[in-house]
Order: C-alpha cells, then sequence, then structure tokens
C-alpha cells in the first residue's frame, strides 16, 4: 500500500474516532444518554486521572496480567508440546485425540465452578482456568501445523540424515509455525475474556474486581472506565503479540508468502 | 482420489484391518479403557471422589437430574430449554444484526476503513465485562442475559461478513463487470454468494461464544439454566453435578456445530468445494 492512502485511512479514522466521542459527549451534555449508567468522555477522562494517580489500578492491572501470563504459560506450553507428540507418533495421537475430543467443546466459562472446587478461590483456580482456556486452541492448531506439514520437507530433511530429535525442532516445529502462531493468538485473547469473568465471580483484585466492585458501589462510571481499559489492554497485547510473532517466530514466513508458497 | 474398489490400486495389496475399516472404534475403545481406569483407580481409593466422582456415580447423577432435578426440583432438561432459549434468542438477534450491518461496512471501503477502530476495540472487549452495565440497563433478569449474547455474538460474526464481503475474488469481480453485469447484480449474484463461506465461518465462532457466554451469565442471579446447575452444585459440594453439567453443556455445543454445518453444506455447498481446493 503506498503512503497517500495510509496518510487518508489514518485521516478517516482519526476523524472517526474524534466524531465519535464528541457526538457522545454531546449526548452526554443534552441528556441523550442516561448519565447515571453511561458516563461521558469527559466523566471517564476525570475518572482515569483519579485512578492512574492512585497506585490500585496498576496493582489491578499487574495482577490480572500475572494471572493470565501464568495461566497461559502453563497451557499454552503444555499444548504445544502435546500438540506436536500426537502430530508426530500415531500412538500419541490415538490415546490423545479422543480426549482431545470429548473435552473440547466443554466452553471455557464452564469451567469455572469445578476449577473452585479442585482449587479453591485462590490464585490457583485462575490460573488453571486460564491455563484449560488457552490449552484446546493451542493443542488443535498445533496438531493440525504438524499433521500437515507438506510431506517433501520431511523427505528431503530425511534424505539428508536430519536426526529425528532435530527433525522436530529444526523442521516440524518452524513448519507447524503459522499454525502454532494462529492458536496462540486466539487462546490469548480468550484467556483475558476468561480472567475477567473468573475475577467476577471469585476474587480480590485484578480487573474483573475493579468492575464487580466499582458496580456494588453504583459507581457506573467506573465500571465504563473499567470495560474501556479492559478493551484497551487486550488490544495492546494482542499488538504485542503480533510483533513477537512477526520477529521471533514468524520471521522467515514472510518471504515465502511474497513468493506465493 | 481413486476409490478403493480399484483393481489397479488394490492388486496386491491385503484387505484394510478391522479397525481402519471402521475408524470410530479405537477412540470409543480408548475411551472405555480410560472410564475403567477412573473406575478402578476409584474403586481402589486412589481418587477421591469429592473431587473427581467416578463415571458410575456420574451416570447415577445424570439420572437424578432426569428424574428428580436441581437446584429446587428443577429437571435438567428445563435448564437445557432455558439456556438454549437465550443462547438462541441473543445469537439469533447479533446475527440479523451483524450480517447487514457488515454487508454494509464491507462493500464501501471508506466506511470500512471508519469503522476499523470501532470493530477492533469491540471485538476485543471482554463480553462478561459488559454484563454489570447491562444489569443496570435492563435489570438482572433475562433481558441483561439476551442483550449480553447479542453483544457478544455481533463482533464475531461483524467481522468475518466485513472480511467476506471485502475479499471476494478480484477475478470473480472482473469477469462480471467485463460482462456489463449491473452492479446490484454483482452485489446479489457474485459478492453476496462468495461471501457466504466466511460469514459462515463467523457464525460458528459466534456460536462457541454464545455457549460460553451464556454459562457464565447464568451463574449469575439465577437457578435456571446449565449454567446456573453446574454454580449451583458447587455451593452445594456436588461436584458430580457440576462434572454432569459440564458434560451436558459440552455435548449439546457439539450438537449445536454439527447442526450448524449440516446447514453450511446444504446452503453453501460451494463453501465446501473452495477450501478442498486450498
Amino acid at each position: 500500500m503506498n503512503t497517500p492512502d495510509v496518510k487518508r485511512e489514518t485521516f478517516v479514522q482519526f476523524a472517526a474516532v474524534i466524531g465519535f466521542f464528541l457526538l457522545w459527549q454531546v449526548g452526554a451534555s443534552m441528556g441523550w444518554v442516561n448519565r447515571d449508567i453511561f458516563a461521558s468522555p469527559a466523566d471517564l477522562g476525570r475518572i482515569a486521572v483519579s485512578q492512574l494517580s492512585g497506585g490500585a489500578l496498576f496493582l489491578h492491572i499487574g495482577v490480572s496480567l500475572l494471572r493470565v501470563l501464568a495461566g497461559f504459560a502453563i497451557g499454552a506450553g503444555l499444548a504445544v508440546f502435546i500438540g506436536l507428540a500426537m502430530g508426530s507418533s500415531e500412538r500419541v495421537r490415538v490415546i490423545l485425540n479422543p480426549i482431545v475430543e470429548i473435552l473440547r467443546p466443554i466452553p471455557p466459562l464452564a469451567w469455572i465452578p469445578l476449577a473452585i472446587i479442585w482449587f479453591g478461590i485462590e490464585e490457583s483456580s485462575k490460573v488453571f482456568l486460564i491455563a484449560v482456556t488457552a490449552f484446546f486452541p493451542v493443542v488443535v492448531n498445533t496438531y493440525k501445523g504438524v499433521a500437515g506439514i507438506d510431506r517433501t520437507l520431511l523427505r528431503a530433511a530425511r534424505s539428508f540424515d536430519v536426526p529425528s530429535s532435530r527433525m522436530l525442532t529444526r523442521v516440524a516445529l518452524p513448519a507447524a509455525m503459522p499454525d502454532i502462531t494462529t492458536g496462540l493468538r486466539i487462546g490469548w485473547s480468550l484467556s483475558f475474556a476468561v480472567l475477567v469473568a473468573a475475577e467476577m465471580i471469585a476474587a480480590k483484585s485484578g480487573l474483573g474486581f475493579l468492575i464487580t466492585d466499582a458496580m456494588n458501589q453504583g459507581r457506573f462510571d467506573v465500571v465504563v472506565f473499567g470495560i474501556v481499559l479492559i478493551g484497551t489492554i487486550s488490544v495492546a497485547t494482542d499488538g504485542i503479540w503480533r510483533k513477537v510473532i512477526d520477529r521471533y517466530l514468524l520471521f522467515w514466513h514472510r518471504g515465502i508468502e511474497a513468493a506465493g508458497g | 482420489m481413486r476409490s478403493t474398489s480399484d483393481p489397479v490400486v488394490d492388486s496386491g495389496r491385503p484387505r484394510p484391518g478391522f479397525v481402519a475399516r471402521h475408524p470410530w472404534v479405537q477412540p470409543f475403545a480408548v475411551i472405555a479403557g480410560l472410564l475403567g481406569l477412573w473406575e478402578t483407580l476409584s474403586i481402589l481409593g486412589y481418587v477421591d471422589p469429592f473431587f473427581m466422582p467416578p463415571p458410575s456415580t456420574l451416570a447415577q447423577t445424570f439420572y437424578e437430574l432426569l428424574i428428580e432435578g436441581f437446584p429446587e426440583e428443577i429437571l435438567l432438561h428445563n435448564h437445557i430449554l432455558v439456556t438454549l432459549k437465550r443462547s438462541a434468542i441473543g445469537y439469533l438477534i447479533a446475527v440479523a444484526l451483524a450480517i447487514p450491518i457488515g454487508v454494509v461496512i464491507g462493500y464501501f471501503r471508506t466506511l470500512d476503513v471508519a469503522a476499523r477502530p470501532f470493530v477492533t476495540f469491540g471485538r476485543s472487549t471482554a463480553p462478561i465485562s459488559i454484563l454489570p452495565l447491562f444489569i443496570a440497563v435492563f435489570d438482572i433478569g433475562e433481558v441483561s442475559k439476551v442483550a449480553l449474547i447479542t453483544f457478544a455474538c455481533f463482533w464475531a460474526t461483524l467481522t468475518n461478513t466485513i472480511a467476506g464481503v471485502k475479499f471476494v475474488d478480484p477475478v470473480l469481480l472482473r469477469a462480471a463487470q467485463s460482462m456489463d453485469t449491473p452492479k446490484s447484480r454483482i452485489f446479489a449474484e457474485v459478492i453476496l454468494p462468495a461471501a457466504l463461506p466466511r460469514i459462515f465461518a463467523g457464525l460458528k465462532i459466534s456460536l462457541a461464544i454464545a455457549f460460553m457466554v451464556i454459562v457464565a451469565a447464568e451463574m449469575i442471579a439465577t437457578v435456571f439454566g446449565l449454567g446456573a446447575l453446574i454454580n449451583e452444585a458447587r455451593t452445594w459440594f456436588r461436584t458430580d453435578i457440576t462434572m454432569v453439567g459440564m458434560i451436558v453443556i459440552g455435548v449439546i455445543g457439539y450438537l449445536a456445530s454439527l447442526g450448524l454445518d449440516a446447514l453450511e453444506k446444504k446452503l453453501v455447498p460451494w463453501s465446501y468445494a473452495v477450501r478442498d481446493s486450498e
């Protein structure tokens, strides 16, 4: 895409966002929307300043991010390992695939009660819930990626006498990486949504707690602020993910795509 | 692909074995073996039945839910119907809104550019975080739950509809244009059919989202629905009911997605042709 196009697009988007906030502000000032429930942008700005000046907000953000990171690392890490094993060994696939396929249709949030029964309402139940959430999209995509590897690649590597341990790390893993990264991004955004729900049902800190706490105090302006904040963090972390994937996990892939492969 | 009865392929090869001819046998055997192992470990006392009730208990619990019900004697099929009704209403409203809006946004480039920040943001908001707001607006009853499903399903259907309309194969468009096809016919006979596979992909994602969100929404302020069932069971320390409820939710979600697949095959047969050629 050439530069004038990008400039024009940025301008249109900027104008649309500004226009939206202006309309919202005017609507709130004129009393078209109920200000007891929908805070105006100006109110949100004021809340943002007061929340940011106290340290509690950063604590909530930090706690939530740590929970997601811990659960995601466990769930996605295990999923890549199991997905690779299922994709490369028929014996492992026969045993594990039925289990994965039976558990997969259970929606992540339906695990909340069982997570609380097994791990109590402390940290570990949330980490478990995130791990379960991240596990399924990653394991399915990893397995699909490994099972779908171009056979010519494998035969080429074998004809060069590549040892089987290196086959896995140097051939299978990179070849499956486009699918694995798809799974990782789905798993990450799901984890975030699930974490907020888990924190709303049982927690004393974190972004979900911020929202339920504000609701219980009747502070709907803070609720709206929390919703916007969670959305922003989700967009931002997904952006970071995309950068990490492009730079470290798929840096070799763009050339192939450009070449039409 | 050649059929297996082709004599050129079959000559000299042994007839495929029993397991190869019946692909469902192996997974069933694995599952049966695991259930047996689970039951045995339970009988031997290696698994605490409170945390992990054995399959025989779960079967009894399933029967109990069918004829006695839980909580407050609400039978299982009532929970199922309530959950299905809530998700179906919310889902259908979302689809009815998102497909027309998505088609319009995808058709006009400037509108697509302008809408992108909002769509990205809407898709990224955690649906459950909106629930307090909906409870404030619509009260804590049915409407707030249905509205939550609508909100959650709207974005996935919308983004896929936009993408479907936007990424129509340019060769198809040029072919139609070169034959002086009027714009309205290009839209109805080229763009929409070409967009349908992606729209269906969005419908499937939204269905999964609907089931996920309804379960959580039902854990708040209701005793009806499968989400309420598994959460109430937890507060009464009935792990068995929680697990049976999870299995029922999984089975229903799976059946619903099978139904959508069948609908897609019927309505959009070219969707599968496209996918197979990729």
